[in-house]
């Protein structure tokens, strides 16, 4: 970690046996976590290249940094920021971090035994179709179950306006998919 | 009928199988960061007492004209996996990645210096060096060059002006740009240090070239400043536009936020940038989203972020305390925790403001100096 300014760093070469070690815990943690945070990125991207992309770079840049990263408390989450922030910092693909054109889908006949398939389709669209900020704390707080601090702590700003964000997103669901949100976002009625 | 957002997000995510994956590539590539990032460091291994035995004063008293590798003496190798960590007592000693060198040793790293995630970019007389991660110094750039203004550096004995054109790392892409000058002109380059290809040079003319400076290097755009004023050289298509007067100065351009010091930017080329006036030794974090600027307490650039207020180092402006973004992206922070001048480094986290400390800095030449900043 954070070495005290004498001496005694050793290259890779020097110590296989640590390194096999490093990989090995690397390993582990990149199988166990991978598939969550692929589907978390996804939510975020709305997109699969993008989200392999931000997933594939974060999980180099945790390798690389592979001590600070076990040493945090919550590993897992320390790299589900990364992962986060190389989606909402990716000036390259600023195209998706406007809102896009989102054309309104009718969750058709809600009486069917499908209806509730159906809607949830319809809610996922609208999710899609959600400024990526606002998209990020929703995926945070109903797909991860982080708490508003968890997700300040992640996109790196205040509770406050993750609450505003929140509140501006599901403004917008309730709008764009025709379904109802009680005030706490859980449900959809119609 | 109710439709929950959460069984929603749940349905649609957790039956998507996620592509295969690729532990081998994710390996490869960390570790070919891990060792760009410590390339950029070897410079200081000082630690190696072997490498101390061979003196660096073949280079203090080599031919004028003939600045090379072999002038340097190894030092052997850096770990480089928590940044750079470039800090100095002035005329004392340096700390490059955790080791420390006396710094008579290594006197060509001063502020002029450029920490990068591939090491230390200097200038010696004119021409770049880079001390990487392997403690090997290497010319960067080979052929006759030029350290002042004028066609010869024989014609000018007592007015001659100096060429600090600096060198500029991009914290997006694995770019280093820098200047040469050469028979009257200046060449700008900028190499992609993971492949050592050139992605492009760029001749420019400025005369005796004395006033260029290399301000910023963004995600493949450069900054640089003349007594025209300052131009972007867009690498990818080769291509330079206009982008301030010469009153303004680029103060630092990351992820797409730029700092300037100085009259607005007012060109077209200045829309593409969130451009912020701040003072012109103001830093920002790699991912632009917050400014370095004295004080423990980084200020947001974007409106609904917070600032980050480390836990280490002085929050008001004007305190005692010296701060520097290293090659990682975390936030040096050298602060009194005793009498003066009995200052400790600490390393800081971006955004969440923790702070490990580095180690002790006792300075006896001057304030606490952080290579390549000369804030």
């Amino acid at each position: 970690v954070h070495q005290r300014g004498v001496d005694v760093a050793v290259s890779d070469e020097a110590q296989p046996d640590a390194l096999l070690g490093r990989d090995a815990d690397f390993s582990e943690f990149f199988h166990a976590v991978r598939p969550r945070l692929f589907r978390t990125a996804l939510a975020i991207a709305g997109d699969h290249g993008l989200a392999e992309d931000a997933l594939q770079s974060a999980l180099i840049k945790a390798y690389s940094s592979w001590h600070r990263v076990r040493a945090a408390d919550h590993p897992e989450a320390y790299v589900r920021r990364i992962v986060v922030n190389e989606l909402l910092g990716s000036r390259r693909h600023g195209w998706w971090h406007r809102e896009r054109p989102h054309e309104r889908v009718e969750p058709g006949t809600l009486t069917s035994p499908e209806g509730g398939v159906v809607q949830r389709l319809t809610l996922w669209q609208a999710v899609q179709a959600l400024p990526v900020r606002q998209r990020a704390v929703v995926v945070l707080r109903y797909y991860e179950d982080l708490t508003e601090v968890q997700i300040a702590e992640v996109l790196g700003c205040s509770r406050g306006t993750v609450k505003s964000q929140a509140s501006d997103a599901l403004a917008t669901l309730r709008r764009n998919s025709g379904l109802h949100l009680n005030d706490l976002g859980e449900g959809a009625t119609r | 009928m109710t439709t929950s957002l959460r069984s929603a997000l749940k349905e649609q995510l957790d039956s998507l199988t996620p592509p295969p994956a690729d532990l081998e590539l994710v390996v490869r590539r960390g570790k070919r960061r891990r060792q760009v990032r410590r390339a950029g460091t070897a410079a200081v291994v000082a630690g190696v007492a072997a490498a101390l035995v061979v003196p660096l004063t073949g280079r203090l008293g080599g031919p004028e004209q003939n600045s090379s590798a072999s002038d340097y003496a190894s030092i052997g190798r850096l770990d480089l996996d928590a940044g750079l960590r470039a800090y100095a007592d002035p005329g004392g000693e340096i700390h490059l990645g955790g080791r420390t060198f006396d710094a008579a040793d290594l006197e060509y790293l001063d502020t002029d210096a450029t920490a990068t995630a591939f090491g230390v970019v200097f200038y010696d007389r004119g021409r770049p060096m880079l001390l990487g991660e392997s403690g090997e110094v290497t010319a960067l750039v080979e052929g006759p060059v030029e350290s002042s203004g004028g066609s010869s550096s024989s014609s000018c004995v007592i007015s001659c002006r100096s060429f600090h054109p600096t060198a500029k790392a991009d914290s997006q892409a694995p770019l280093v740009a820098w200047a040469t000058l050469h028979d009257g002109t200046a060449t700008l380059t900028v190499r992609d240090m993971s492949t050592g290809e050139d992605a492009g040079s760029l001749d420019v003319a400025c005369g005796d070239c004395d006033d260029l400076v290399i301000d910023a290097l963004d995600e493949g755009f450069v900054f640089f400043r003349t007594s025209e004023g300052t131009r972007i050289w867009e690498v990818g298509r080769d291509v330079s536009f206009a982008f301030a007067g010469p009153q303004t100065r680029v103060a630092d351009v990351r992820s797409g936020v730029l700092l300037y010091d100085g009259p607005a930017p007012r060109t077209a080329e200045a829309d593409r940038y969130l451009t912020i006036p701040a003072p012109i030794d103001a830093q920002l974090t790699f991912d632009g989203r917050y400014i370095l600027d004295w004080s423990s307490v980084l200020q947001n650039t974007r409106a609904g972020d917070r600032p980050v207020r480390l836990d280490e180092g002085p929050t008001k402006r004007g305190a005692l305390g010296f701060w520097n973004i290293d090659t990682d992206g975390s936030v040096l922070v050298a602060t009194l925790t005793g009498e003066y001048p009995q200052y400790t480094v600490f390393d800081c986290e971006i955004p969440t403001g923790r702070c490990a400390e580095v180690g002790p800095l006792e300075p006896t030449g001057g304030d606490p100096m952080f290579i390549g900043n000369d804030m």
